[in-house]
């Protein structure tokens, strides 16, 4: 029963975690499905192009007022009517010439605008798709639609672009340029300059479309801010090339002019405020006039706001609205998921306005029945009926632009907005099932070999909270469905949720108030502390992974300085040695990176041959073979230090580890052959064959073979009885370690698996980082017998210490003693060839059990190579407390209280550490929320929080779950009963 | 007649800003400045800003800190030693002064002996500072002359003052290695000479530990470069634990003037 009350203590804190993700992520992850249906309709939804060439022009976070005629007041002399020409145009030209205030929606960052301004559709962290990897779109755009038409597209400035549209443009008259370096002002603008006027005058008009992307305002309001001289010079320099440009523009080429995204006070941009999001739209057409100014035009059509500051309301519209208009003055058919409406001055013409929008709207609608029938349609459910009767409504100009704006808005909540009040009450979720994993621990270690009655007696107080909690959660959703303005967009299953989660956490803490443990805070909790808080700067996020071995390192210390103390020259040996055999490992471990984006010109990719090149590195290769056949061996070694490599260790290290792992070395090495096709591409396929079947039999073998035999005899002990003066003599060997070493046998099952669907050089770190593993395990098995010799010979009688392992001679778990391990977990995860950013996952791991991408075995393997590091030490955790730890004799009844106790509380401390870092990820995520780098940096790190406590806490569950109880209960049935006292052997 | 305190405190205040003076002034110095073969660069005839002469080139600063510190740091050795000898010396006035001039006979050969020990827990240091995550294959230069002014900071007095531990058997080895156990391992000081070794030495691995953290901010400040900041953070840390160990001292010093036990030892006169 007590088993079961602990498996409840440690699902709690995992289902805790679960139910703050859940809730968090709602509010601050926005998804979208991506249709990948193109346009296609021959000649009922295009119109007679007006231009037959376009010239784009992109002024990178050129804000609203900069071109606005009526400016805020006071105007800045700096960024204030200096880009005069637009609005002098519009002015004089008003049939030509037209400027709104349009808005960009949030993320504001120049790659979700490109996206938006190109598909019309509304950003979203993450476009699910075929593409998860890439940033390119495989949506229907304004590029793909471009091409079907045959026309030339020509690029030249922020080489953003050629990540979203790598093949689009014509190659000859493609310029990019190199848009990471903020401090450079003046080059990509300079280039476009250079290249835009030979296109513009060349006679034999070589290009339809032409895109020119200048990032000099973006930069100077980066780096100075948009009040500074710079950047008044900046936007004259601008000025002066729009007026070069309109001078040489023909009048079939249509000019268009905008921001991708405004700049807030301090020249920064990413998120939704208005100065971030209102951004400067003009189209201006040279020759014929695109709006008949006598024609009626229905009001309600024009939507007006007034920028902040500003005394004179302006003509705004939705940035995506460019992209309907763009594409039916050229004669193309607007993108398929395009949400943007045409804006009606420029079809001021005849009929044209009506059936603009009608087109534009029967567009909508085909992709709205289009998203519904798809799997996501789910998300439409609670608009679906409003919107079909605004679709069958519309017939009339005003209809079809209702129908258009009301499917915008359903999308917008749908994907476009953060929740704040669910970000906050995941926030307040982590905040609370922290605290009281804390609670939990301080209770659990402060009750001691209490902890049995302890756990009986508080675990159904807080269940009960809880459910008490989910019921108000519950009642609490009717209330708020009375204020549905404040509470936007929170389910009653969150409510329900949250109150479940909140009010058994308060339990906890208000049963086990965590305060008392604080005291004992070391200098491990200090480094844990650190670690989360590196989250809120985006340097420390992105050099995370060579923070975490100089942590790691860090982190032995106390251990080293301890072994120093020790009383045997033995253990001082050990201690030290075992300290320094760690640090090596984990040292030799941050040799192997593949370095992020950010880390470019300061780091050098290991893991793989050159960051441009994703094959293993050759002495990666080379080393495979050796290391597979030592590791088994090697971590033998360390059971047998205990003398309890006995029992069913020597068959399975041998007979199960070894070919197995072996199995995955050869898939890689095989794989790597492939790669360079040392046999010539005829092999391939038969190689093909054999390298699946390798990674099938060696992950087959570990699992079934190894975790049968390890369930039937989990025990690594002889046994032997001899008859010696009519009595009855047990001797066993291997008892010192009785816990531990067939823990190891169940813990390296799921390292063969793990191995296998790692990559060459991340095998070799898998392999250093047991080792540091198991060195680490005998340092603090050590230390706690430097602990126990201290404290015999603090007392009266120190000759005790002879009398082998008593009640109170146990030497519990600290806090501390977890972070070590919870640090080497995160280093795994990290020289395994990882990165906390979506394209660093590794898809090759897709392809280990099938050749052709296979659900669910390709999705298991990849989530194994890219959580399994994480999952493997969580893994290992209970080894802190089973290592070196024999039944205690004088219990007969409970030979192992203290291990299970020990288990609970290293389990939980794990726990406590990634929990700890999952809030400081999120609360990364949500302050920076408006961050430039929120994409880049936080969010991508906060869901590598996020699934990394996940794979924690399933590691530690099953651990716990299985592992542990296994084994507690063989060796409780076979040394039940049995008189072992003298006769025990334990080897220190 | 003496005034140890104030002794003690003249010997603080005078290690501390020649320590600050070598820190801030030192690597500037045109003679220095004027060295070409390190760094690979050339001299600089124009004025440079404090800032940029002290973090233009790294090798030189580094060399600059481990020369200033290692003289102040052998001085304040044989200060801290003659206070050490004055306190465990006892007896009349003749035996007082023939025990000490027997004790401090061999200084030349000690000194000798500490900078050969000195080297090698440097290049242990280095080896330390490599497991630490300091790149393996470049900047081994500027590594090293880290490890070696940590090595000046923190082991050089202890080692002037009780010899640096060895590994022999004798009983006297035996008593002498348990003392740099007790001192800098466990971290205990039982008297303010003790304090005066321990405090500094444990303030400047902080000092240095957190220096690491400025690094890897993306400020593109010429100061980040390695190894400056563990470099200036070691010396920050010496100075203000060893102010520390000074306060501690006095207020122990009152403390125990105050029931009248026992006294700081004296300062040996100049």
């Amino acid at each position: 029963m007590a088993a079961a009350y602990r498996l409840v203590t440690i699902t709690w804190i995992f289902l805790a975690h679960l139910a703050g993700i859940y809730i968090f992520t709602r509010g601050f992850l926005l998804m979208r499905l991506s249709l990948t249906d193109i346009s296609s309709c021959g000649s009922n939804c295009i119109l007679e192009p007006t231009h037959s060439r376009a010239v784009v022009l992109i002024i990178d976070a050129l804000r609203f007022d900069f071109v606005s005629p009526n400016p805020p007041s006071p105007a800045s002399p700096h960024h204030h009517n200096i880009l005069t020409l637009p609005h002098k145009l519009t002015k004089r030209y008003p049939a030509h010439s037209f400027l709104f205030d349009s808005h960009a929606d949030p993320p504001t960052t120049t790659l979700q605008r490109i996206k938006g301004l190109t598909t019309g559709s509304l950003p979203t962290f993450m476009d699910i798709g075929n593409n998860l990897g890439a940033s390119s779109i495989t949506e229907d755009s304004l590029m793909v639609q471009l091409q079907r038409a045959g026309k030339k597209a020509a690029f030249m400035g922020d080489d953003t672009w050629m990540s979203v549209f790598p093949d689009s443009f014509q190659p000859n008259m493609t310029y990019p340029y190199d848009s990471f370096n903020v401090e450079d002002l003046h080059t990509v603008d300079e280039a476009v300059i250079t290249h835009i006027f030979p296109l513009l005058e060349d006679e034999t008009k070589p290009f339809d479309f032409l895109i020119g992307h200048f990032l000099g305002v973006d930069h100077v309001g980066h780096r100075f801010g948009p009040d500074h001289p710079i950047m008044k010079d900046k936007l004259q320099q601008m000025n002066d090339v729009l007026e070069r440009v309109v001078e040489k523009l023909d009048d079939d080429t249509l000019l268009v002019l905008l921001g991708d995204h405004g700049m807030d006070r301090s020249g920064d941009h990413g998120g939704d405020s208005i100065l971030e999001t209102s951004a400067a739209l003009w189209i201006y057409s040279k020759g014929d006039p695109l709006t008949d100014i006598r024609m009626p035009i229905p009001q309600d059509l024009l939507k007006y706001r007034i920028f902040p500051g500003a005394s004179v309301e302006h003509r705004a519209v939705q940035q995506i609205d460019l992209l309907p208009t763009l594409s039916l003055l050229l004669g193309l058919p607007i993108p398929f998921n395009n949400l943007g409406t045409v804006i009606p001055e420029l079809f001021r013409r005849g009929d044209l306005l009506e059936r603009a929008l009608r087109y534009n709207a029967e567009q909508i609608q085909g992709f709205l029945s289009t998203y519904r029938a798809s799997p996501s349609g789910g998300e439409l459910d609670d608009s679906w009926d409003n919107l079909q009767k605004a679709w069958s409504a519309a017939n009339t100009a005003a209809g079809f632009t209702d129908f258009n704006r009301q499917v915008l808005a359903a999308c917008r909540t749908m994907w476009a907005q953060f929740n704040a009040t669910l970000m906050g009450m995941g926030l307040v979720l982590f905040v609370v099932s922290l605290a009281a994993s804390w609670a939990l621990y301080v209770g659990l270690s402060s009750a001691k070999s209490n902890s049995k009655e302890w756990l009986q007696r508080n675990t159904p107080l807080y269940l009960m909270a809880g459910c008490g909690g989910g019921v108000a959660g519950f009642f609490f959703s009717l209330v708020a469905k009375l204020f549905p303005s404040i509470l936007e967009g929170v389910a009653t299953t969150d409510y329900i949720i949250f109150g479940l989660t909140f009010s058994s956490g308060l339990a906890i803490i208000y049963i086990s108030p965590p305060i008392a443990g604080l005291p004992s805070i070391s200098f491990s909790s200090i480094l844990m502390i650190l670690h989360a808080a590196a989250f809120l700067s985006n340097s420390f996020t992105v050099w995370e992974d060579s923070i975490i071995p100089f942590f790691a390192v860090s982190s032995i210390i106390p251990y080293v300085l301890k072994g120093f103390t020790a009383p045997t020259s033995r253990l001082q040996y050990r201690i030290v040695c075992f300290s320094v055999i760690f640090a090596i490992c984990v040292r030799l471990m941050s040799i192997s990176t593949v370095c992020r984006e950010e880390q470019q010109s300061f780091c050098h990719v290991t893991f793989y041959a050159s960051s441009s090149l994703t094959v293993p590195p050759t002495p990666a290769v080379v080393m495979a073979v050796p290391t597979a056949l030592a590791l088994p061996w090697i971590i033998k070694l360390y059971p047998s230090i205990s003398l309890s490599d006995k029992g069913i260790a020597r068959i399975y290290y041998p007979i199960i580890l070894t070919p197995s792992i072996l199995g995955g070395a050869l898939y890689w090495i095989l794989e790597w052959v492939d790669t360079i096709s040392a046999f010539g591409d005829d092999w391939s396929p038969t190689i093909r064959i054999i390298r699946t079947w390798a990674a099938r039999t060696s992950i087959g073998w570990a699992l079934f073979a190894g975790g049968a035999l390890w369930f039937a005899i989990p025990l690594c002990v002889n046994i032997t009885v001899k008859q010696l003066n009519n009595k009855k003599q047990v001797q066993v060997i291997g008892y010192g370690n009785a816990f531990g070493s067939p823990y190891l046998i169940f813990w390296s099952i799921f390292l063969a698996i793990i191995y296998a669907t790692t990559q060459a050089p991340g095998q070799l770190v898998l392999a250093l980082g047991t080792v540091a593993l198991l060195s680490y395990l005998e340092v603090v098995d050590s230390v706690r017998d430097v602990q126990s010799m201290t404290n015999a010979f603090a007392t009266a009688t120190p000759s005790a210490i002879l009398n082998g392992p008593s009640r109170n001679a146990h030497i519990s778990l600290t806090f501390s003693d977890t972070i070590p391990i919870a640090l080497l977990a995160i280093h795994a995860f990290y020289t395994t060839g990882h990165q906390s950013t979506i394209p660093s996952i590794q898809w090759k791991t897709a392809f280990l059990l099938t050749p052709t991408v296979q659900y669910p075995w390709s999705a298991i393997t990849v989530f194994l190579n890219s959580l399994g590091p994480l999952f493997l030490f969580a893994l290992a955790v209970p080894l802190l407390a089973l290592w070196n730890q024999s039944p205690q004799q004088h219990n007969p009844q409970d030979p192992a209280a203290n291990v299970k106790n020990d288990v609970t509380l290293a389990a939980i401390s794990m726990m406590t550490y990634y929990g700890t870092l999952l809030l400081g990820t999120s609360i990364g995520a949500a302050v920076l929320r408006r961050h430039l780098m929120v994409w880049k940096i936080f969010a991508p790190r906060f869901m590598a929080g996020a699934l990394g406590v996940l794979a924690v806490d399933l590691g530690v569950l099953l651990g716990v779950a299985v592992g542990v109880n296994r084994i507690l209960w063989y060796v409780q049935k076979v040394f039940k009963g049995m008189n072992v006292g003298e006769e025990a052997k334990k080897k220190h | 007649m003496r005034k140890p305190m104030s002794s003690y405190l003249w010997a603080v205040g005078m290690q501390t800003s020649l320590l600050a003076f070598c820190a801030l002034y030192l690597p500037r110095s045109s003679v220095l400045q004027e060295i070409t073969f390190l760094d690979g660069e050339e001299p600089i005839s124009e004025a440079l800003s404090p800032l940029e002469a002290l973090t233009r080139r790294p090798t030189l600063t580094l060399l600059a800190l481990c020369l200033g510190t290692l003289s102040l740091q052998t001085w304040w050795s044989d200060w801290l030693r003659r206070w050490w000898i004055d306190s465990i010396i006892e007896g009349a006035e003749e035996v007082k002064r023939r025990e000490k001039k027997f004790l401090t006979r061999k200084r030349l050969l000690a000194l000798t002996r500490v900078y050969g020990a000195l080297i090698l827990v440097s290049l242990g240091v280095y080896l330390v500072l490599i497991l630490l995550g300091a790149p393996i294959r470049s900047l081994a230069v500027k590594t090293y002359l880290l490890a070696l002014l940590i090595s000046i900071l923190t082991f050089l007095p202890p080692a002037y003052l009780f010899g640096p531990p060895s590994f022999r058997g004798d009983s006297a080895s035996l008593v002498k290695r348990w003392t740099w156990v007790r001192l800098f391992a466990e971290l205990s000081s039982r008297n303010p000479i003790e304090r005066a070794l321990v405090y500094p030495a444990v303030g400047t691995v902080i000092g240095s530990w957190l220096g690491i953290i400025a690094i890897p901010l993306d400020w593109d400040r010429p100061w980040q470069a390695w190894p400056l900041t563990p470099a200036y953070g070691a010396i920050i840390g010496y100075i203000l634990s060893s102010i520390t160990a000074l306060t501690a001292n006095s207020i122990d010093l009152v403390q125990s003037q105050n029931t009248n036990t026992t006294e700081l030892p004296d300062k040996p006169r100049q």
